[in-house]
């Protein structure tokens, strides 16, 4: 194992609702028209913090979104985002999951089957403490677009896994989880 | 409308993979989700909306009190 650095983590397996879903040997995760992914196991105490990278392009004009989940059952409430976003106009912002009502962790939106991607750096999800992200995140539209989320999850809880769920139509792209040497 | 019920995946490292239906529980929350997403995306257009709106009547206002387009656009920038 490195001293330094970023390492690529291998799922213990890939749950998809969907058409399939693989795991490549270096443990980049490819998935094609799926609605809901869960990624098990990348989270454990090796590693405090992890990076995720994503490429996607949804079927139809909407978002892919992720939870934290743990040992087969995924959080579903008490999450609360901040976000902004620049495309076309100009630059709107919300914080429509403020108390703990929201859904979801973090969001990436996604102009019909243009190309998309995000990395997310989530803090301590394995920890039993409340585990916070940052999304920086685009999607090519008629013009460059850009998201940004922070999200928060208030629950003092432990999470081994990530599920990745989208708004409206499919998702087809692939996603890499890595940890933050300690 | 009800979901009907769905196959899901689990693939393994291996190659090797599982096939089942989806469960009752999965099957509610999945159509929760699809209701929260609805109403989140009904809210989120109608905030872009309400912001445009403000936004072409501010321009409008700026523009009776004698500012040209140009003046307009970098105040609203």
């Amino acid at each position: 194992m490195p001293l330094n650095g970023l390492v690529k983590i291998t799922p213990t397996s890939v749950t998809v609702t969907g058409t399939s879903a693989s795991i490549g040997s270096g443990g980049q995760v490819t998935f094609t028209a799926m609605t809901e992914l869960h990624i098990n196991g990348v989270f454990s105490s090796s590693y405090d913090n992890y990076l995720v990278v994503c490429r996607h392009a949804n079927s139809i004009t909407s978002g892919l979104f992720g939870r934290l989940r743990n040992s087969g059952t995924t959080a579903t409430t008490n999450y609360r985002t901040q976000n902004s976003w620049a495309a076309a106009t100009g630059l709107q912002a919300g914080n429509t999951n403020t108390g703990t009502s929201g859904t979801c962790l973090f969001g990436n939106y996604n102009y019909a089957t243009s190309r998309s991607g995000f990395n997310a750096y989530i803090f301590n999800p394995f920890a039993s403490t409340a585990t916070v992200c940052r999304l920086l995140g685009q999607s090519e539209a008629s013009s460059a677009s850009l998201y940004e989320f922070s999200g928060s999850h208030s629950s003092a809880s432990s999470y081994d896994s990530l599920t990745l769920i989208t708004d409206g139509g499919n998702s087809t792209g692939t996603i890499t989880v890595y940890g933050f040497n300690k | 409308m009800p979901i009907e019920p769905y196959e899901i995946t689990t693939v393994y490292p291996d190659g090797t993979s599982e096939t089942r239906l989806s469960t009752p529980e999965e099957i509610a929350q999945r159509e929760a989700d699809l209701i929260q997403f609805e109403a989140d995306r009904v809210a989120r257009e109608a905030a872009i909306a309400e912001a445009e709106a403000k936004r072409e009547s501010a321009k409008a206002k700026l523009a009776a009190l004698g500012l040209d387009e140009a003046e307009v656009a970098a105040i609203l920038r």
